[in-house]
């Protein structure tokens, strides 16, 4: 066995050609491991130098009125996951910077994609974009060639004859073949983690190793396909043909088509339909601003029975805060009930896709990458809920100052010191653990070993009673 | 005759190739499919827009009705008073809308990561949360929408390269070459009339599955004088660039050179 492999390795390192495709290959892969850490570096520095830099605007208020920052808002920026280099995901798509002001809940504008044609159309140059699309590619061209030689050459023949049996001989070329996909993976990650020495926890090396785990058994899958094919069709161009259509259809036709096949079983609203039926919920309940409908009156009364006075102006307190306040909570409703059926349907598409992987592999591989890397729509939508989660505790500081803060109701034009704003804290965003976010991935992951257990299969049964003559 | 011949052998050679039937069968699927995601952009794209303008006139119809009868505002918002400049524009809405062009069918483009309609009130700024483009999977929009130019872009050079990869090696593996040289017949007109025909053949890929398309899509009219010479334009473009790979094919694989 393990002359064949150094046999097979022995002829890789002979074909002249091929050395060179590797040889340039490398270098791509490394260099696209390169740009993806300089991007992420650039990334990183844009990052803290606008975060710095809005904060700093935010303390450097001196006196204003606490609704009137709530206006002002401040803006969160998504920060860069480390494994986003290799694989970049939605990142380009749902753009980074978000708005949080009280009233709305906003969502984010002028993402990458929408500034460059060739990032939307193929995203950037990431390691990913090669290790699923082009590295397959060479593992295909490789694979039928290590048994078109042979055929060929009659050596395949001449081989059976001295007594190695042909289930042996195919399975331990996939493993050579596989083993030099392998080494391409596993170089670019290396140089990518090297150059991020700074990343040395478990959670990152975890999701490294699925990454890892994921990406070589799509490669076994198609090394042992190729090889299965090349035997079993007696024409070997056909063979070739028939294992690029495949990749064609794996890795084109089917993700688009079937992506926006569930995009039609789960219908999202269109934006205006989806704003409208949200202003609607919430127009239904009291608005901050123009107070002097039935919910704000009964609120009203409330307060007023609460402290035990007839009319406003004898409150110790300023109820504007607290309207607001109120008028912000039944908003937050409004939103988990709208923004949540959001999330439901975008959950749904996924599942169907993800049960694609059962006829393409490749829609699993594609699904398990951007997951374990961190930066599928799984892990941005857990992102814009740690965001909406701190836009409610900073409108709430805002809305208390503005109640408790010693002003009398009516009194807009009360400020809140500067030692106030220096005391509502920062947007820090707590990266969601791969334990946590793993069962979203198992599916794919289902369906990956699904593949390898058949493709193992076929190479172990499918190829014992061949006809050679 | 001698081209006509050459036709018709390259017609068999190709028909009876099942790989090369269905490779030109999925092509004509896969374009198809993309003028249909296209024109179903644009359909929405449509619909979205008729609904913003009925919506509009609504309004606008029920402050017209305000003036006539003589009232303010709605009832239930005493505050507010039509009549006065500030809450005559604040009540009546007022967008800003990229009509999308039929050429979109062809091409989506950048279309779905942009807003295409935006409301124009006092306090809008182009730095409003509302430029968000339309709402849509991240993951779908990451894999990218098949589309027809997508088709002629990337997938005519795959088929082109599947239909002549073996034009003229299988003649020279199984000795066919050498044989027709032997006959008197010059290989390079040969090879040159070949090309000539997979021109024909390459308008026809490119061609069929948009007359299918029109013929399956009669409601749709979008072959406008723009989008028709645009279409020429990619047909000329393709041409030449077929044609110089088939040249460049046949140059480095003349044998007597």
């Amino acid at each position: 066995m393990w002359q064949i492999i150094t046999n097979e390795w022995r002829y890789l390192n002979r074909t002249k050609s091929l050395l060179v495709i590797s040889f340039s290959f490398i270098v791509i892969l490394l260099v696209a491991a390169w740009l993806g850490y300089k991007q992420n570096k650039v990334q990183e520095k844009n990052y803290s130098e606008a975060k710095q830099y809005v904060r700093a605007e935010w303390e450097a208020i001196k006196e204003m009125n606490p609704h009137g920052a709530a206006h002002y808002g401040t803006y969160v920026f998504k920060p860069t996951q480390v494994l986003s280099g290799l694989d970049d995901g939605v990142n380009a798509i749902t753009g980074n910077v978000l708005r949080v002001e009280g009233h709305v809940q906003n969502e984010m504008v002028h993402s990458e994609a929408s500034q460059m044609q060739s990032v939307s159309k193929f995203g950037k140059l990431k390691g990913a974009l090669l290790l699923q699309y082009i590295v397959p590619l060479l593992l295909i061209f490789l694979s039928y060639q290590a048994i078109n030689s042979e055929k060929q050459s009659g050596r395949l023949k001449m081989l059976i004859f001295q007594g190695s049996r042909l289930r042996t001989l195919v399975l331990v070329k996939t493993i050579a073949i596989w083993l030099y996909g392998f080494s391409l993976l596993v170089i670019t990650i290396l140089v990518y983690h090297i150059s991020h020495s700074s990343i040395f926890h478990s959670d990152v090396w975890l999701r490294t190793f699925l990454l890892l785990f994921s990406y070589s058994v799509y490669y076994f899958i198609l090394c042992g396909l190729t090889l299965f094919l090349s035997l079993r069709i007696q024409q070997a161009a056909v063979a070739l043909t028939c294992m690029l259509t495949l990749w064609v259809m794996w890795s084109i036709f089917i993700p688009n088509i079937l992506q926006s096949a569930v995009s039609t079983w789960h219908p999202l609203p269109s934006r205006n339909v989806f704003v409208q039926a949200m202003k609607e919920d919430r127009s239904k309940g009291i608005d901050g601003h123009n107070p002097s409908e039935e919910r704000e009156e009964a609120f009203r009364k409330e307060v007023l029975a609460k402290y035990g006075v007839d009319s406003v102006e004898k409150l110790p307190i300023n109820i504007d805060g607290l309207l607001m306040q109120a008028d912000e909570e039944y908003g937050n409703m409004v939103w988990d009930k709208h923004f949540g059926d959001l999330r439901n349907t975008l959950a749904k598409q996924k599942e169907s896709y993800q049960l694609g992987g059962i006829i393409n592999p490749f829609i699993s591989l594609q699904n398990a990458s951007m997951g374990f890397a961190g930066s599928d729509n799984y892990h941005h939508q857990h992102y814009l809920l740690q965001v909406e989660t701190y836009r409610r505790m900073f409108i709430k500081m805002l809305n208390d100052k503005h109640a408790f803060g010693g002003s009398k109701s009516g009194d807009w034009d009360w400020k809140a010191d500067n030692a106030f704003f220096k005391s509502v804290p920062d947007f820090e965003y707590q990266e969601s653990p791969i334990q946590t976010s793993l069962p979203q991935y198992l599916t794919d992951i289902a369906w990956l070993l699904f593949w390898f257990t058949l493709v193992f299969i076929l190479l172990l049964f499918g190829t014992h009673k061949l006809t050679l003559l | 005759m001698k081209y006509l011949s050459v036709l018709l052998f390259e017609w068999k050679h190709f028909v009876r190739n099942p790989f090369k039937v269905i490779a030109w069968v999925l092509f004509v699927i896969a374009a198809v499919y993309g003028l249909h995601n296209g024109a179903s952009l644009f359909n929405k794209q449509q619909k979205e827009i008729e609904a913003i303008y009925k919506k509009v006139k609504e309004q606008h119809e029920k402050n017209l009705d305000y003036y006539q009868q003589g009232v303010k505002g709605p009832p239930d918002r005493p505050w507010v008073d039509n009549t006065t400049p500030f809450w005559a524009i604040w009540n009546l809405p007022t967008y800003h809308i990229k009509q999308p062009e039929t050429t979109m069918v062809y091409s989506i483009g950048q279309a779905e990561q942009f807003g295409f309609y935006k409301q124009i009130s006092v306090w809008a700024s182009p730095y409003d949360a509302d430029m968000a483009e339309e709402i849509a999977n991240p993951e779908r929009l990451q894999v990218g929408t098949l589309d027809f130019s997508f088709v002629i872009l990337y997938l005519t050079p795959i088929l082109l390269l599947l239909f002549v990869y073996n034009i003229k090696s299988t003649e020279s593996e199984q000795g066919f070459l050498n044989l027709i040289s032997t006959m008197g017949r010059k290989h390079t007109g040969m090879v040159d009339s070949t090309h000539r025909i997979l021109h024909v053949n390459h308008f026809t890929n490119t061609h069929t599955p948009y007359s299918i398309w029109r013929h399956t899509n009669k409601r749709y009219h979008f072959c406008t004088r723009k989008s028709f010479s645009n279409l020429c334009c990619l047909f000329i473009v393709q041409f030449r660039l077929g044609y110089s790979i088939h040249h460049y094919h046949s140059i480095w694989h003349n044998p007597y050179k």
